[in-house]
């Protein structure tokens, strides 16, 4: 049951980011081939590979928590025995739940509401700005629900492993 | 300094490293930390969308986007024979030197780092490939694995690299296409510093140079890694030529490497679907690690952390070759347990605004910072580079630390070189007209 709650919340995100990430690709190879081959050079390819960058930026922050791939340093708590490395885990999945509602919820929705008051729109394609930032709440969320998750997993004894993605 | 500004940055200090200790993931704990901190400066409210602006327009940049595609494009690089094009052209070059399969193996790295913007996928690739021969050949699995391990890195300063990227960024837009250039003579440095104690120590271990190669056998390795290469050509010579910029050369490289992968044939339909996610998976890592490091770079500057530590470190003296032995000192040992990206994106904001005023170059300390973490990704207890290199040879980190040490020795060496010879890094920036 847990799982199938953690995959459907997966191929939600990935329907989203994926694509997204391959338009962002286009974006790129379109403005390099329309400068030296068409002779047009858009400036709405870099705005909107930008905004996209954003979005799959923050989906993908909240999809990685779920599969614990984020950069942490865990030489201390690895040292612990199993049922206090547990309760670490839970700590842990709590306090990213704090950053994800304080920060990524409340105050990127403040954001969002003071753009949409502005009415603040970009140069290139006129898209309201709040849009745009219209993902960190989003993204705080589906990273409260992911966290919200591991917690479940951990405490009922069906975590996955953790691992670690970065650029090294 | 009163205790009005003590508090912020204590709290800063205190909750970040605390978070850290009990294993929060680094991004959130950066975030929790600046937040914390920013609420002792400013009303809740404020500070709440002050932070959350930080990271959305922190990550608002399109020379990031670079960070994606060159992951992509060397994730694409990554699959079947490309390991084995590269060995069979790094054969050629150093097959004739003593500890023959060592020498290969940290060329290929080199190569294979280049191509991929990758140690770790370099060092399973190439230490993946090697490590049979080398066990069939008699060599001992734990110098293996440090060759392997101390020579992964080197693709992190031989452009193209992401860790230049998210450095040039984080210091303000220092120009990428410098840093670039500036990572060359010091990647190759770095690569040296390898196999000059590989070579003194497999001629002590008896390890042998392989039987020359016909000259037939030898151009045809060598065209054979050409089209590999030549994504390298085509993307720092447009790069540099002017011809693109370096997120638009990141885009070809991705294009590149899928025409390769089509004519060679070494790539289904899956796996590229495996790879979008993989990408989205690295990017966003490293995004969420950005934007909130952002936030706290802000409330550093806020709290006036850089000017305090430039006071403690131009206290200690104002001479910038002290300060840069001091800076790489801490480093060195902070590189021990931090990742590269976090390394890069903690110290930079810290240090560089210091080391300015004194006179070094930021494409200078860019430099010197990433060959700090790649030392600190080699180093043990912890580090990418030392873990996958000892899963490869099946060696415990207790036993690769001994061969290790010569190496980690001989590469600090370099490390000071490039610190103290500047040239080394602005020569070829500064031939090229990007910095003056």
């Amino acid at each position: 049951m847990l799982h199938r709650i953690h995959r459907s919340l997966d191929v939600f995100v990935l329907a989203l980011a994926v694509p997204m990430t391959l338009v962002m690709l286009a974006c790129v190879v379109w403005q390099v081939v329309g400068r030296y081959f068409l002779n047009s050079s858009t400036s709405f390819t870099d705005e909107l590979s930008r905004f996209l960058f954003i979005w799959v930026s923050l989906l993908g922050a909240a999809y990685v928590l779920g599969k614990r791939g984020h950069i942490a340093i865990t030489g201390l708590i690895d040292m612990a025995p199993r049922g206090v490395r547990r309760g670490f885990d839970i700590l842990i999945a709590g306090l990213v739940i704090v950053f994800a509602l304080v920060v990524l919820v409340w105050g990127g929705w403040l954001l969002v509401e003071r753009n949409l008051r502005l009415g603040q729109v970009s140069p290139a394609m006129l898209l309201p700005v709040a849009y745009v930032y219209a993902i960190i709440p989003l993204s705080g969320l589906l990273t409260a629900i992911y966290a919200a998750l591991v917690v479940c997993e951990v405490a009922s004894g069906q975590e996955i492993a953790a691992k670690e993605v970065s650029l090294d | 300094m009163t205790g009005m500004e003590a508090s912020p940055s204590l709290i800063l200090s205190v909750a970040f490293i605390g978070l850290m200790a009990i294993g929060v993931p680094i991004s959130h704990a950066t975030g929790l930390a600046a937040i914390a901190a920013l609420l002792t400066i400013m009303p809740p409210l404020p500070a709440l969308s002050v932070t959350a602006q930080r990271i959305a327009t922190g990550l608002d940049s399109f020379a990031l986007l670079a960070i994606p595609f060159f992951f992509m494009a060397g994730s694409i690089m990554n699959r079947g024979g490309i390991a084995r094009r590269l060995i069979d052209c790094a054969k050629v070059f150093v097959g004739w030197m003593p500890g023959a399969l060592a020498q290969i193996t940290i060329l290929a790295n080199m190569m294979f780092g280049t191509v991929s913007g990758s140690a770790v996928a370099a060092a399973s690739a190439i230490g993946g490939t090697m490590q049979p021969l080398k066990d069939k050949a008699g060599y001992d699995p734990a110098f293996s694995a440090a060759v392997n391990i101390s020579s992964c890195p080197t693709g992190l300063l031989i452009p193209p690299s992401g860790a230049f990227i998210v450095y040039s960024l984080v210091s303000g837009g220092t120009s990428i296409a410098a840093l670039f250039l500036a990572g060359y003579i010091p990647g190759i440095l770095m690569g040296i510093s390898v196999m000059v104690p590989v070579w003194f120590m497999a001629k002590r271990r008896g390890y042998l140079p392989m039987p020359p190669l016909p000259m037939r056998e030898k151009v045809a390795a060598v065209l054979s890694a050409l089209p590999s290469l030549g994504l390298i050509v085509l993307v720092i010579g447009g790069i540099v030529g002017g011809i693109f910029t370096a997120t638009e050369g990141s885009a070809i490289a991705v294009v590149y490497s899928l025409v390769l992968a089509a004519i060679y044939r070494e790539l289904k339909f899956g796996d590229l679907y495996r790879i979008v996610v993989d990408t989205i998976e690295a990017t966003a890592v490293v995004s969420l690690m950005i934007g909130t490091s952002l936030a706290m770079a802000y409330v550093m500057s806020l709290a006036g952390i850089p000017q305090l530590i430039g006071d403690w470190i131009t206290a200690i003296s104002d001479n910038k070759y002290v300060a840069l032995m001091l800076v790489n000192v801490v480093l060195l040992l902070m590189g021990t347990f931090l990742d590269l990206t976090p390394g890069i994106l903690i110290f930079t904001p810290i240090f560089l605004p210091v080391l300015t005023q004194l006179g070094v170059d930021p494409v200078h300390f860019g430099v010197i910072l990433v060959f700090n973490m790649c030392l600190g990704i080699v180093s043990p207890p912890t580090g990418s580079a030392l873990f996958i290199g000892c899963a490869i040879a099946k060696v415990s980190i207790e036993r690769v630390t001994r061969p290790l040490i010569p190496i980690f020795l001989s590469t600090t060496m370099a490390l000071l070189v490039v610190t103290y010879v500047p040239a080394l890094s602005l020569w070829l920036p500064r031939l090229f007209g990007f910095i003056k």
